[in-house]
């Protein structure tokens, strides 16, 4: 590059009166021609020479910033340490020259971010830059944004030149101290924070530089308590206050030397009767605490927990209020918060020992233990008076009391060890809960108490419990090895608590002491196996206690828990497995259920146990493999010794339960790991077998539910797999010669519903004949669900069919097969008027058959279309051809022409039985549109050569289907072409009340185009008259209260339109609304006062 | 300055928890007839004219202060002030009666009542709030009507 260039670029950045844009591209180009090589770092610097010392301060500053820009590019770029060097002595020197301040600090910044891959600053460049900046910058007299770099720069000098700036002690401290002293912008504290807290881990020594001004550092950042920061909704940087709190709360425990300015400011501070600054207060003295550790802590333990006892147990502090009002629920939990982590400061040597640390030990000699003690004891005597306002009182107070021990009990091991032993036993007699001669035959006593332990009790176990699985989660099982005798006491009472909780559940003592029990007994059993306190007895106890409140439990809402203890349980199993003796849900509970289920006779008794299978079984591989394995058996159907039509209805409803119950709730599970396949393929085989066999004598449902089980057990699998149970339905189809004409029927049904789930590249045997039987079933006057099934099987071995390689022309080809599908199986029969031979039916058998068969061939459409295949104009030009007929009178042709108009919907509708990506279909990515737009013009062509209204109709029933088919997007993106087609729909499909269905979700494509900003309202703008027309009309609807208030929500968006077009519309609209608000429902007459209010307000305009 | 307000402190009620949107009933064969939840669903949310506070949180219109009868095409709101000396009286009668002309198919007469005993000029506000003419002539003021419209604009959103 010529030099003159340079100099032209560089006087373009230089030069203050060119615009910004135009300045910053000059500097990117020199940058470039840097970073490809063809200029030098050091004949820049030669070049800018005379623009980095010129007197004229603005040129200075420019050329300055020039080159710290052109450096800041060039971060990725190695560089020459010499020329690092000068650069880095030039702007160190640089920085003294407050006019160009932002150009040094910047070029610094730059300099001193370098990687040490492409070039660092060295340790005494850097110090030099840092001595610099603390004698030269003046950073409280900056502005925000010079204020910000400087602070950049001091955090870059502290996070990455720590060794560099070490050395200089006091002055760094002190230098520090004055830049961020006073600050108040929230972005530059952000920093300040940070620099403290650099700061504080450079020099962590008690005797060294901060420690000699540590009161001064902590005044910096202690008058920021509590943040009180009230961004604007819409601030650009996104900083909220709880960003400066918690940066705060980082300065503030960023060393234990604060501790002594910190601890008694936090506690002041509690006493504020700001909740912001109470709340804050306790989070930081928590974090603080835990941060700072217990040597530096202990002289402040006893204020401390006098403060939280103020705020957790109020009525003990005699100084406070005696009111029982409720506490501030997020108060209490911040200091119970705060109260967990200095006893977990205290403990943490202690786990080994086991010992009180010294803030456990206020907590323990504090006497709350005996308070709660005696409170519980003394309830009974107060039983006259039940109401009185010191009953309320103790058990507030027992209440209160509980919560702090529990919490205390979750810090550590050691206190949860010396808590359970202190309290657990105590509380346990006091409150009566103690399994023993006295318990079992005293059952007429007052029990209220008896619930405020059992509470008590409850939180200290739900509170071990989740220690426990804190210890498990981060230690897993290697803690199992070290000693876990921490958890003896628990051990100890474990039979007591176990006899407390049952007895809570039976007895009955109050309202909700069963579900205090069954939280008992499910916090007891959901330990992690490794530190379960109980033992495998125990285990099975409870779990057999569970069960049977399941099985015969009637109260729905203690239903509802047991059913949550059992899930909790078993996810708890999954993460940690089972215990010795592999005493666990699977072990237990599952088998029972899975026996009830067997042995019920009737349908009503398995649902209960079904559910609970699916929700415990469905997650967890080994037992999902069990379930479905010992389902399979009870799916096995014997109806040899059935007497009597009740006794087979019975058998059938709870084959249908269980069917249901696997193909909805447990088969979607399963994820093809080879053992789901294997119980998956024993199921898929069970159904072949009952369906082959008696199956036939039950209802139809049993049919549909095989079908929907088959589906998904088969989908699931992997190619070999489907194979072979493709095999073995095959085998049975025309191997053996069915009895009755039903068993055929359904299985026929049975194999295409394998079929449809089968993977592209499953091996189909025999595909000709196949096709053959299955094309006949789908042309049949057979049930619905036969004809619909084995149509769907077509389509979807159709759909997957893989297309072999040319050699093998010979053989059966995917155009054969279609070829043979639509033009000999289906399509010449519709058309034809001739009776088949094979056929000897009557005219209304023959009709019926011929509705399968347009239905049919739509599946078959559906499934060319959607691997973009040919075949499925043929499909659509028939259906054309039968929507032209339905114009004359006859019957046939009526349903034939129903059936064609939904043959589109089914062609373009998402099924969820088949052909979707779960069933493996071969999906091409927009084949909707290209569908649609290929039928939308043969189809308006249609309409408008035709002048029977007849036709029409049956057209725009076709149209209409086609429309709400299609994915609202595509219609707009045709809106010029569609809109006026909805119009028309609409307009014909007004007068029929079967075609109310179809009528909403066109409606639904209308108000599409009206909601749409971009496409949809400019193409509705040119009919607005029309819109309005149709819509009061609509509006009027007799035969669907959906259609009447959807066309009010419509019309009420046709406001957006246009004003001009809309206003003068506007007392015919008013006039017409006031009729409907006069409307039989009261959801069309809320939205017709919404739309009337919309339209008064154009009309007032 | 703004001339004194007339109940400078009010006593704020709590709004009642909208009946969940009772199970849509799309049954067209099963009519629902108009009732005085409906009738309240549509004026609780009318704003006071001097308190940033809906008619129901100032206790002014409740449910149990309505009487509908749907074959007879009748309504009958009873509303009380907050003070007895309320000369917003009927500014909030006019707005209740606007609001219900809005909402209401044209086939409904509508009466409007101050409660008994809860106005010093009970009578007559009564009778100017339910005289045809005297309501037109008032929907005739710009002023009187930009005070009515403002009242009303919560209940439109």
């Amino acid at each position: 590059m010529a030099s003159a260039t340079l100099e032209s670029l560089i006087e373009s950045y230089v030069d203050s009166q060119r615009p910004a844009a135009q300045q910053a591209s000059s500097a990117k180009a020199i940058s470039k021609e840097v970073l490809e090589g063809r200029l030098t770092i050091q004949s820049l610097v030669l070049t800018l020479g005379t623009y980095l010392t010129t007197t004229d301060n603005i040129v200075r500053a420019r050329g300055t910033l020039l080159l710290s820009d052109i450096l800041d590019d060039l971060s990725q770029k190695p560089l020459e340490d010499t020329a690092i060097k000068s650069i880095t002595n030039f702007y160190s020197a640089r920085l003294g020259d407050w006019h160009c301040l932002r150009g040094a600090v910047l070029g610094s910044l730059s300099l001193l971010r370098r990687k040490s891959n492409v070039g660092a600053v060295e340790i005494e460049e850097a110090r030099e830059v840092a001595k610099s900046a603390l004698a030269n910058l003046h950073v409280q007299a900056l502005a925000q944004r010079d204020r910000m770099i400087c602070l950049e720069l001091f955090e870059c000098l502290l996070e990455k030149h720590a060794d560099a700036v070490a050395p200089l002690e006091g002055d760094l401290v002190f230098g520090i101290v004055a830049a961020v002293e006073e600050e108040k912008d929230p972005r530059c504290l952000l920093l300040a924070f940070r620099i403290i807290q650099l700061l504080a881990r450079l020099y962590p020594d008690p005797n060294g530089p901060i420690a000699s001004c540590a009161d001064e550092l902590f005044d910096v950042v202690s008058r920021y308590f509590p943040i009180s920061f009230n961004p604007q909704p819409n601030n650009p940087d996104g900083i909220t206050r709880e960003d400066l709190a918690t940066a705060l709360k980082e300065a503030f425990a960023c060393t234990p030397i604060f501790a002594p300015f910190c601890i008694p400011l936090l506690l002041e501070k509690l006493s504020s009767s700001l909740r912001r600054a109470k709340l804050d207060a306790l989070n930081y003295l928590g974090y603080c605490g835990l941060v700072y550790g217990a040597k530096v802590l202990s002289e402040y333990t006893v204020s401390v927990w006098e403060a939280l006892k103020t705020e957790l147990l109020p009525l003990s502090v005699p100084s406070s209020s005696t009111s029982l009002e409720p506490q501030d629920v997020e108060i209490v939990k911040e200091a119970l918060t705060c109260l967990r982590s200095w006893v977990l400061v205290f403990q943490i040597e202690k786990d080994l020992s086991l010992e009180s640390g010294d803030f456990l030990r206020l907590i323990q000699q504090d006497g709350i233990v005996e308070d709660l003690i005696t409170c519980l004891k003394n309830d009974t005597e107060s039983r006259g008076h039940p109401e009185s306002a010191m009953k309320d009182r103790g058990k507030y107070q027992a209440e209160a009391a509980g919560r702090v021990l529990a919490e205390s009990t979750q810090a550590s091991p050691s206190s949860c060890f010396l808590i359970c032993k202190q309290v657990l036993t105590q509380v346990m007699t006091a409150a009566g809960l103690v399994v023993d001669e006295e318990f079992l035959t005293n059952q007429d006593r007052d029990r209220s108490r008896s619930v405020i332990g059992l509470d008590i009790v409850l939180h200290i176990v739900v509170a071990a419990r989740s220690l426990a699985e804190k210890v498990f989660l981060e230690h897993g099982q290697s803690a199992a090895i070290t000693s876990k005798k921490w958890l003896n006491p628990l051990r100890e009472q474990s039979e007591n608590l176990i006899g407390a909780f049952h007895q809570a559940i039976t007895d009955k003592w109050s309202k909700d002491s069963s579900v205090l029990g069954v939280a008992g007994l499910q916090a007891l059993a959901s330990f992690p196996a490794s530190f379960s306190p109980l033992s495998s007895d125990q285990l099975r106890r409870i779990l057999l206690i569970l069960k049977d409140l399941l099985i015969d439990g009637t109260e729905e809402k203690l239903l509802t828990n047991v059913f949550t203890a059992l899930e909790r349980i078993s996810s708890v199993e999954q993460r940690s497995g089972t215990m010795d003796g592999d005493v666990g849900i699977l072990t237990v509970v599952v088998p029972d259920l899975l026996r009830v289920v067997r042995e019920a006779t009737k349908s009503t008794t398995v649902g209960k146990p079904l559910q609970v299978l699916a929700k415990i079984c469905g997650p967890r591989s080994v037992a999902r493999q069990l379930v479905i394995t010992h389902l399979t058996e009870s799916v096995h159907l014997d109806l040899s010794g059935v007497k009597g039509n009740e006794e087979l209805d019975e058998i059938c409803a709870k084959l249908v339960v269980v069917l249901q119950c696997l193909s909805e709730d447990i088969l979607p599970w399963c994820d093809g790991q080879s053992a789901d396949q294997s119980v998956t393929m024993e199921l898929s085989m069970e159904i072949w077998t009952i369906v082959s066999t008696d199956a036939v004598k039950c209802s139809q449902e049993v049919l549909e539910w095989s079908l929907k089980a088959m589906r998904g057990a088969v989908s699931k699998c992997d190619a070999t797999v489907q194979s072979k149970i493709l095999h073995k339905g095959v085998k049975l189809l025309f191997d053996t010669s069915p009895h009755h004409e039903g068993e055929m029927d359904w299985s026929v049904a049975l194999l295409a519903s394998v079929i449809v789930s089968l993977r592209p590249s499953t091996i189909v045997p025999n595909k000709q004949s196949l096709l053959t039987l299955l094309m006949r079933a789908a042309q049949s006057q057979k049930p619905l669900l036969v004809t619909e099934t084995a149509a769907q099987a077509v389509a979807s071995m159709l759909n997957k069919w893989v297309v072999a390689s040319a050699n093998e022309a010979d053989r059966f080809t995917l155009d054969k097969a279609v070829n043979m599908a639509l033009g000999e199986g289906c399509l010449s029969l519709i058309t034809s008027n001739s009776v088949p031979d094979n056929l000897e039916e009557t005219g209304l058998g023959r009709d019926v058959s011929k509705v399968s068969g347009v239905r049919a061939a739509a599946w078959i459409g559906k499934g060319l279309a959607m691997r973009g295949h040919n075949g499925v104009s043929d499909v659509a030009s028939i259906l054309l051809r039968l929507l032209l007929s339905g114009a004359s009178k006859e019957e046939e042709s009526c349903s034939l022409a129903m059936a064609a108009a939904e043959g589109l919907g089914i062609i373009l509708k998402d099924s969820d039985v088949c052909l979707n990506k779960a069933h493996h279909a071969v999906i091409r990515p927009l084949y909707k549109q290209r569908f649609f737009s290929s039928m939308l013009k043969p189809l308006l062509e249609a309409v408008r050569s035709s002048s029977d209204t007849h036709v029409k109709l049956w057209l725009y029933r076709g149209l209409g289907h086609l429309i709400s088919g299609t994915p609202h997007v595509a219609l707009l993106a045709d809106g010029a072409k569609v809109f006026p087609v909805i119009l028309g729909t609409l307009l014909f499909l007004y007068s029929d009340p079967s075609d109310s269905d179809l009528l909403l979700s066109t409606l639904l494509a209308l108000s599409a185009f009206l909601v749409d900003v971009h496409q949809g309202r400019s193409v509705a703008g040119e009919h607005v008259s029309s819109i309005v027309k149709r819509m009061l009309t609509l509006i009027q609807y007799q035969y669907s209260v959906v259609v009447r208030e959807t066309a009010l929500q419509c019309l009420g968006a046709v406001v957006g339109l246009p004003y001009t077009r809309v206003y003068p519309l506007r007392t015919e609209v008013l006039k017409a609304l006031s009729a409907a608000l006069d409307d039989r429902k009261r959801v069309v007459r809320k939205e017709a006062v919404r739309c009337r209010q919309a339209w008064t307000l154009i009309a007032s305009k | 300055m703004a001339p004194a307000l007339i109940n400078a402190n009010p006593v704020v009620h709590e709004k009642k928890e909208r009946t969940a949107k009772l199970q849509a009933n799309y049954n067209d064969s099963s009519p629902d007839v108009i009732d005085e939840l409906e009738i309240f669903d549509h004026v609780r949310d009318i704003t006071d004219p001097e308190h940033p506070y809906s008619l129901e949180q100032l206790n002014v219109v409740t449910e149990d202060s309505i009487f509908v009868d749907d074959s007879k095409s009748y309504v009958k709101i009873t509303f009380t002030p907050t003070v007895q000396h309320c000369s917003m009286a009927t500014i909030i009668g006019l707005s209740l009666r606007l609001k219900l002309l809005r909402c209401l198919p044209p086939r409904f007469k509508v009466d409007i009542f101050l409660a008994p005993g809860s106005h010093s000029t009970e009578a007559a506000i009564n009778k100017q709030l339910n005289d045809k003419e005297r309501v037109a002539a008032a929907f005739e003021n710009p002023n009187l009507v930009d005070l009515v419209e403002k009242c009303l604009v919560s209940t439109e959103e």
